[in-house]
């Protein structure tokens, strides 16, 4: 397989592999994000309906309420978290809910800053996997 | 109306965006507003009335004469959430009477997206907060419709949606 290679910053590091869900929307968890069952269900977001647990969710970054901290939290210990999330610039709702994810679940999960430019390389459906050095292979 | 009709930290997110067609009226609103701001906003703090040293201007003071002397439709449920404190110095200030007898349900520190607070046969919901508009029809499964205070009130009056369009129209 004749990989692409992106180098993303790893804000928390992990490896993590599956298939990209790209969006280039931003997402409030908190309203917008189903910890039962992993589906997007903020109505006015171009994902909505769709499930995004054990999927690499690109997203540029988390909006609205800082308690999109606490339900991708409660996604992780369910099980329906994002396999890992990569966004453009550094988002701190998103990296916060891995570190104490990890903290008390001992399930982190990778969250990558990538270049809007390589962000935009990505598209729903590659397969693509994550290493712990933030390189993102598709 | 004033500014503070409207969320304007919702507002805002669409500079970065382009608004679809819902939100096109929203951003042509703004848009005057922010004439010295950049194109890119990471944060706006601002002071909403009932905080720190705009603790004196509680929302429920403003309301306190729109809703004097009537009753809301008895179709018509009107629910106001808001701090505890706010409750309290809206009493000490005495302008908790009139609201209560215009037929408001009060419940403090929460939100109507937070606590069940709606009543299952309400299906439409106006609000004058773009935080409970926006996701409503998400978590709530109901319509919606945005307007200012004084257009809240006036629908529950009327029991109908009366909006004061001019304030959508763009110059």
């Amino acid at each position: 397989m004749a990989d692409r290679v992106i180098a993303g910053r790893p804000i928390v590091e992990g490896a993590a592999e599956g298939e990209a869900l790209v969006t280039t929307e931003a997402l409030s968890f908190w309203g917008g994000y189903d910890f039962h069952t992993g589906e997007i269900i903020d109505k006015h977001h171009p994902l909505a309906g769709v499930r995004a647990a054990g999927r690499i969710l690109v997203v540029p970054f988390s909006k609205g309420s800082s308690t999109t901290t606490a339900v991708l939290l409660e996604a992780v210990r369910a099980g329906t978290a994002p396999a890992a999330i990569l966004t453009t610039g550094v988002d701190s709702f998103f990296a916060l809910a891995s570190i104490v994810a990890d903290v008390m679940y001992g399930k982190a999960f990778p969250v990558i800053a990538l270049e809007p430019g390589d962000a935009a390389l990505l598209r729903t459906g590659m397969r693509v996997s994550v290493e712990r050095s933030g390189a993102v292979r598709f | 109306m004033s500014i503070w009709d409207l969320d304007v930290g919702h507002q805002l997110k669409f500079r970065n965006n382009p608004p679809n067609e819902e939100g096109k009226p929203v951003l042509d609103r703004s848009r005057g507003w922010g004439q010295e701001l950049p194109d890119w906003i990471d944060v706006r703090p601002m002071q909403l009335p009932g905080r720190e040293n705009r603790f004196r201007e509680p929302p429920y003071t403003r309301l306190a004469p729109l809703v004097a002397g009537r009753r809301a439709h008895p179709r018509v449920k009107f629910l106001i959430t808001s701090g505890r404190l706010m409750k309290e110095l809206a009493e000490e200030a005495g302008v908790l009477a009139p609201i209560v007898e215009f037929g408001a349900q009060i419940t403090l520190d929460t939100c109507i997206l937070a606590s069940p607070m709606l009543p299952a046969e309400i299906q439409t919901l106006m609000t004058n907060s773009a935080k409970y508009a926006y996701y409503a029809p998400s978590l709530l499964n109901t319509r919606v419709t945005f307007g200012s205070l004084a257009d809240c009130v006036r629908s529950a009056i009327e029991g109908r949606v009366v909006r004061d369009e001019s304030v959508w129209q763009t110059a």
